[in-house]
C-alpha cells in the first residue's frame, strides 16, 4: 500500500544520512502545522530522527520509511502536548460569555444572533490551490484559539485520536472534552469564514 | 465531497421563526432542539453515536433552519478535508509546505552522524 515519495521501497531503511534530505521538509511541515513555533517543530523533528536512529533495528518494513518516521513524530507531538497540558487550565470558562452565538432569552432564545449566523462558503475542495491554502489558514486559525482548545482540536480532528485517549493524555474529563471540542469546531468554522472564505454576510 | 458554490440569488429566507420553532417543539413533545443545541449535537456526532430522538430532532430542525444547515455542512466539509488528506501520509500534503533552513538541515545531519557511531 505504500506509494513511496522518493524513499526506497525495500524492507530496509535507507542510510540515516539521507533522511534529512528525503524526509526533513515533510516532517517539518507536519510538525509545524501541529506545534506552535518553528523551534519547537525543529526540535521535534530532530528528536524524531534520533529516536528513529536508536530504533532502527525494530523497523520491520510493514509500512514505508516515511510512515514509520511520521509515527515517531506523532508520539513526540503527543508527548509535547502532555507536558504542556500541565500548565494549561482546561476548566477556563471565561470565554463562555463572549463566545455565545445564540440569543440568551425571550421567544427566540437559543436561535442564532443576527451577526453570528453562518454565511455561504465559496470553496472547491477539489481545487489544488485551495487545498494548499487550507493548511495555511488552518494553522492561522488554530493560533487564534486559546492553547487548551487548540491542543484538543489538533489531537482529535487532525491527529484523529480517540476521545478517551485524549482524556488520558491531557487529563481532561470526557464531558469537558466534549465542550472544548464543540468550541474548537465553532471557532475554526468562524475563523475560516472570516479570514479565508471572506464572504459578505447575506443578512446583516 | 461537498462543494460550495455561491448562490447568487440570495433569498431572504429566515432561519426559523419563533412561531415555527414553538410549534415544532410542541409537535416533538419538547424534543425539538434549539439552534444552540443543534450546534452542540453537530459537534458531538463526530465523536459518538447520538440517540435516535437526538438525530430525529436535528433532522427536523434542519428542514426549517438554513443557518444550522450551513453550520452543519461546513463542519462536515472541514472534517472531510481533514480526514481525506490525513489518511495516507505517504502521499498527502498533510502539513504546511515549508523547507528547513540550511543551518537546521546541517545541524540535523551532524546530530545523526554523531549518534550513528
Amino acid at each position: 500500500m505504500s506509494e513511496e515519495n522518493g524513499a526506497s521501497k525495500s524492507e530496509k531503511l535507507s542510510n540515516p544520512q539521507t533522511w534529512v534530505d528525503v524526509h526533513g521538509d515533510f516532517l517539518f511541515g507536519y510538525a509545524i502545522l501541529r506545534l506552535k513555533d518553528t523551534s519547537t517543530a525543529e526540535d521535534a523533528v530532530q528528536e524524531t530522527f534520533l529516536a528513529a536512529l536508536n530504533a532502527r533495528d525494530s523497523f520491520r518494513g510493514q509500512s514505508g520509511e516515511r510512515t514509520w518516521l511520521v509515527s515517531i513524530l506523532k508520539n513526540k507531538i503527543i508527548d509535547h502536548f502532555r507536558r504542556l497540558s500541565r500548565e494549561v487550565d482546561f476548566h477556563n470558562n471565561d470565554i463562555d460569555v463572549i463566545d455565545d452565538d445564540f440569543i440568551a432569552s425571550g421567544p427566540r432564545a437559543g436561535t442564532w444572533k443576527a451577526g453570528q449566523r453562518p454565511s455561504e462558503w465559496v470553496v472547491d475542495a477539489a481545487d489544488l490551490a485551495e487545498q494548499k491554502e487550507f493548511w495555511e489558514y488552518l494553522r492561522k486559525c488554530i493560533d487564534r484559539m486559546p492553547p487548551h482548545i487548540g491542543m484538543v482540536f489538533i489531537l482529535r480532528d487532525i491527529e484523529n485520536m480517540k476521545n478517551e485517549d485524549i482524556c488520558n493524555v491531557l487529563t481532561v474529563q470526557p464531558t469537558n472534552l466534549r465542550v472544548i471540542l464543540h468550541r474548537a469546531r465553532k471557532r475554526l468554522r468562524r475563523c475560516l469564514e472570516k479570514i479565508w472564505l471572506n464572504t459578505e454576510r447575506s443578512e446583516r | 465531497m461537498a462543494e460550495y458554490r455561491k448562490e447568487r440569488t440570495v433569498k431572504k429566507r429566515p432561519g426559523m421563526s419563533a412561531k415555527a420553532m414553538l410549534m415544532m417543539s410542541k409537535a416533538m413533545g419538547g424534543f425539538m432542539p434549539t439552534c444552540r443545541e443543534v450546534s452542540q449535537l453537530t459537534s458531538r456526532e463526530f465523536d459518538e453515536k447520538l440517540l435516535f430522538r437526538q438525530r430525529l430532532g436535528i433532522r427536523l430542525h434542519l428542514i426549517f433552519c438554513k443557518w444550522c444547515r450551513l453550520y452543519r455542512n461546513q463542519l462536515q466539509f472541514i472534517d472531510n478535508f481533514l480526514r481525506r488528506y490525513s489518511a495516507d501520509v505517504e502521499k498527502a500534503p498533510i502539513g504546511i509546505e515549508i523547507s528547513l533552513s540550511d543551518e537546521t538541515r546541517d545541524r540535523f545531519k551532524r546530530a545523526i552522524k554523531d549518534n550513528s557511531k
